[in-house]
């Protein structure tokens, strides 16, 4: 059996880059703590790859080979992975998608949380490099900009959203899209009612014509 | 008059009771250069198989490792993290030159909690039978002069269902690749060595050494005929080494 060098090296660096970002993450490392000792399969078939994740003390480790126990194994095309990956909500994407899903899948489910939601602490570790007071005047300008930057561009969706349904008319507001959904129901109903209703007159036209037929006597 | 048994030492062969102290003279020479000149020479994939190495031997918190011929120490260095401080990892290695610059070089990063650097003769270790989960030899066992004594001794104190890995210099599975690996084993390397560590003959000495250790084959019985099971080998870079895995009876 031969192993293949350039996999291992690709999933060395991968897990260097991980453990990297993990290192300036402290709550997100301690919460993966939490799973040390778990291993975590991933097979994806088209292209073949298959990757172990064990959470340890310094991240993770990513493995090509693992023959101990295996908490949980996640398998399935490249593509939902990729899909997996795009998705908002990961934990819920994992439950719902298409991906197979074998064995312990809360420790899955928490591992994916724990990933997808890396908080890096830049300012401790920018305060590491040039002090206290400066780390923080910048962190305090970064988060002030990221802060002004969200409100402008909730404003600004709701400025847009606001001229297309009201003042160029340019489509139907959430309201009246509604409504118009509720009377194409409704409309669904009484069609659904009148079709029965046809039937059943039909039923006994049938059943009269039938008794007319029949000979007397 | 009785003759002397010899063995070979390199393309050269020398009395049995003069090998250990020519590969100990090797040794000593590198040493302080060991860790430079295997990026060198391996452009850095010598991390690759060792990473491989620590994959295959499914250590877990907890176990006790056995670093035979452990030299620098970068396998001991990643068992340590794995097994944690409920285990232990013992770095030994036959060269005192060796052992230094690996203790040095892992106390000096903060893995000392539970590490242990013992300086031993793989042919006869100095430890009690049955006392390892899991034993490695990197790069080490073509320099031993009777491998079937070190694997022997092995074994000895391999737990029951315990196993050992031999990541070693082995046989090119392509004619095409064995060629070019020659002309860099005896063209390139002598000169890089001679550069780098300042001496072309332990370089030398290496790529002969490689030649005259045996091929995947023939290890695998060798390990099957010191007593080990299951013994497999994994392959890696086309064969330029190979992992060597067998079991002690008994899990």
């Amino acid at each position: 059996m031969s192993v293949s060098t350039l996999n291992v090296a690709a999933l060395a660096a991968l897990e260097r880059a991980l453990n990297a970002a993990l290192a300036l993450a402290p709550a997100t490392r301690e919460e993966l703590g939490k799973l040390r000792g778990k291993v975590f399969g991933i097979r994806a078939s088209v292209p073949a790859v298959g990757v172990y994740v064990a959470p340890d003390a310094a991240g993770v480790r990513l493995l090509t080979h693992h023959e101990g126990v295996t908490t949980c194994t996640v398998s399935g095309a490249g593509s939902d992975f990729v899909a997996l990956l795009g998705a908002g909500d990961k934990a819920g994407a994992l439950v719902n998608g298409n991906l197979r899903i074998e064995g312990d899948s809360s420790a899955l489910i928490a591992l994916a949380r724990v990933l997808a939601d890396i908080e890096i602490d830049w300012e401790r570790h920018l305060a590491l490099v040039i002090g206290d007071v400066p780390a923080h005047q910048i962190g305090r300008t970064v988060r002030g900009s990221a802060r002004w930057s969200r409100d402008a561009h909730a404003s600004l969706l709701r400025h847009v959203t606001e001229f297309v349904h009201e003042e160029a008319r340019l489509a139907p507001s959430r309201m009246e899209t509604a409504d118009f959904a509720a009377d194409v129901q409704a409309l669904a109903r009484r069609a659904a009612r009148l079709d029965n209703a046809l039937r059943r007159i039909g039923r006994r036209l049938d059943a009269l014509s039938a008794r007319e037929r029949a000979p007397r006597g | 008059m009785s003759e002397r048994s010899t063995t070979h030492f390199g393309y050269r062969q020398v009395p049995e009771d003069e090998k250990a102290r020519l590969v100990g003279g090797v040794f000593d020479s590198v040493a302080t250069r060991y860790d430079l000149m295997n990026d060198l020479m391996s452009g850095g994939i010598h991390r690759i198989w060792k990473r491989v190495t620590i994959e295959l031997s499914g250590v877990r918190e907890g176990q006790r490792v056995l670093d035979v011929a452990g030299g620098t120490g970068d396998l001991s260095a990643r068992f340590a993290q794995i097994v944690g401080n409920a285990g232990r990892v013992v770095l030994s290695d036959i060269n005192e030159s060796m052992l230094r610059v690996g203790r040095d070089k892992l106390i000096d990063s903060g893995a000392v909690a539970n590490l242990e650097f013992v300086l031993a003769d793989a042919e006869q270790l100095p430890f009690a039978d049955r006392s390892f989960d899991c034993i490695t030899i990197a790069f080490g066992l073509r320099n031993v002069t009777h491998k079937e004594r070190a694997l022997e001794s092995m074994l000895r104190v391999l737990r029951p269902g315990g196993r050992l890995l031999v990541l070693e210099f082995s046989k090119p599975t392509s004619d095409l690749l064995g060629k070019l690996y020659d002309a860099y084993s005896f063209g390139v390397l002598p000169r890089l060595g001679k550069l780098v560590a300042g001496d072309a003959d332990s370089y030398r000495y290496l790529a002969e050494s490689i030649r005259m250790h045996p091929d995947q084959e023939a290890l695998r019985d060798m390990m099957e005929d010191a007593g080990f099971e299951r013994c497999d080998y994994h392959n890696m870079t086309g064969g330029i080494v190979a992992i060597h895995r067998g079991f002690r009876a008994g899990a």
